[in-house]
């Protein structure tokens, strides 16, 4: 994982703090960078980058926004900008 | 920087909590069940129980893996763990979660080799890295943390990695909620339904609810004002005599869920007979293990788990908990012998457990109230 070295504000479900993980809480929509065969380099809430397996939602292009669990992608977040800054 | 700052909109709370109370009868008392942890935890974070009418009551349901987890399937991973050739992997959670003679993170201290990870994929990354070694991940979670390890197992044959194994604790939601439904000391209006599980299962399988039960059943997303809709929405049902499946969190899932997701845990899992929930006891056909196809990647194998039962603490009462009879700060240990620092019961390991929420957060509302009064 690559990540952020600013402090995450605590109320924001972000990459590197999203509560307990194996709770169906842990959501995270990041907005894809760009994309190498299965995985992209994705970016959270706070500017967090890690990349993400996308198997699952594909295909995914640079721009969307995916809602990521345990650094897999298992959505997409659509019709809203879920993730702005 | 903004995260759907839309949905923690104070006003709209507002206005929302004003409709719900317009649809309150004063002569009831609503009982709403949310299932999932992290609910529990926006609940308490937020204090949404104190935009809410004294009517409606929130109880808490059994929607924290690491919470319903059996000492014994603790204890299995932790001789997995100690083992000299094995490099035990798991999410942090899982860490400081007791087992009958200590917790994994103890076992760490004594020298045995536990990484925590962040995905089951750092896991595989791992085994990649120390040929030489059995690397193990010990998988835990619902149906949306179930596809994290399908997908990684899947990778693993892809690149036949044979160093590699999982041990197996995932569950489903469904099960319990039925065991929960058939409990007899239990009475419950409606349900707010698993958001981030839904992703992936889709709000189908809840048509049991109000079919076989008559319960209402929301899907709701985890944003403050993502609550706050969904108990609107169950009020509505009530208020109008309607009981079906809505689907609140409709930005991130689709009425059939992730098809894919689903094809590749149908590849990978498959049921179980029955497995032990902590507090609800045996519950048939509620969690998964590695299918035919994947036994080569099940560590139950590999290392011969028993399969040992053990029981919780006798003071404990996180089963009572779980089933919404008990209000967490009604266990005879909260605050005292089981605290986030020393956890007797799981559902205080947990940030998402309902204990811990409850110790972080709710006591302070509680005092609230008390000092009002």
């Amino acid at each position: 994982m690559i990540m952020g070295d600013e402090t995450t504000p605590q109320d924001y479900c972000t990459l590197d703090h999203d509560g307990c993980v194996v709770c169906s809480d842990a959501g995270i929509p990041v907005r894809v960078v760009s994309v190498a065969g299965d995985d992209a380099l994705c970016e959270d809430a706070a500017g967090n980058r890690a990349e993400i397996a996308v198997e699952l939602v594909a295909p995914v292009r640079p721009g969307e926004v995916l809602l990521t669990h345990g650094g897999v992608a298992i959505g997409r977040v659509a019709g809203t900008d879920g993730l702005k800054r | 920087m903004k995260y759907v700052t839309e949905f923690r909109n104070a006003d709209l709370a507002r206005a929302v909590s004003a409709e719900i109370s317009t649809l309150v009868d004063p002569g009831r008392h609503y009982k709403l069940m949310e299932v999932c942890g992290g609910h529990t935890h926006t609940i308490y974070r937020h204090g949404i129980k104190d935009l809410l009418p004294d009517q409606i009551e929130l109880v808490h349901g059994p929607g924290c893996p690491v919470c319903v987890l059996p000492m014994g399937r603790v204890d299995e991973g932790i001789e997995i763990a100690e083992r000299p050739e094995v490099i035990f992997t798991c999410f942090g959670d899982m860490m400081r979660v007791p087992g009958s003679k200590g917790n994994l993170l103890e076992v760490k201290a004594g020298g045995a080799d536990i990484r925590m990870v962040y995905s089951p994929l750092d896991a595989l990354r791992i085994a990649r890295e120390n040929p030489d070694r059995e690397v193990v991940f010990y998988a835990i979670g619902f149906e949306t943390t179930a596809p994290s390890t399908a997908l990684t197992l899947q990778r693993a044959r892809k690149e036949n990695i044979q160093n590699f194994t999982v041990f197996c604790n995932h569950v489903t939601i469904v099960p319990p909620v039925r065991a929960l439904l058939d409990s007899p000391d239990l009475r419950l209006d409606a349900f707010i339904g698993p958001g981030h599980v839904s992703t992936v299962i889709g709000c189908r399988p809840y048509e049991f609810m109000p079919r076989d039960y008559g319960k209402p059943c929301v899907v709701t997303g985890f944003e403050p004002l993502d609550l706050m809709q969904s108990v609107l929405m169950l009020m509505r049902q009530l208020d109008e005599g309607r009981c079906e499946v809505e689907n609140q969190y409709v930005r991130a899932v689709p009425w059939e869920g992730n098809l894919k997701a689903l094809r590749s845990m149908a590849e990978v899992f498959e049921l179980r007979p029955y497995f032990e929930w902590r507090g609800l006891g045996f519950i048939a056909q509620s969690a998964l293990k590695l299918s035919e196809a994947y036994t080569d990647f099940d560590a139950e194998l590999r290392f011969a788990v028993p399969g040992v039962r053990v029981a919780d603490p006798k003071a404990c009462q996180c089963g009572e908990v779980l089933k919404g009879v008990l209000k967490p700060h009604e266990c005879r240990v909260f605050g005292t012998s089981c605290t986030p620092e020393h956890p007797l019961g799981a559902l205080m390991v947990s940030s998402e457990g309902a204990c811990a929420a409850y110790y972080n957060f709710g006591r302070k509302a509680e005092e609230r109230v008390g000092a009002r009064e």
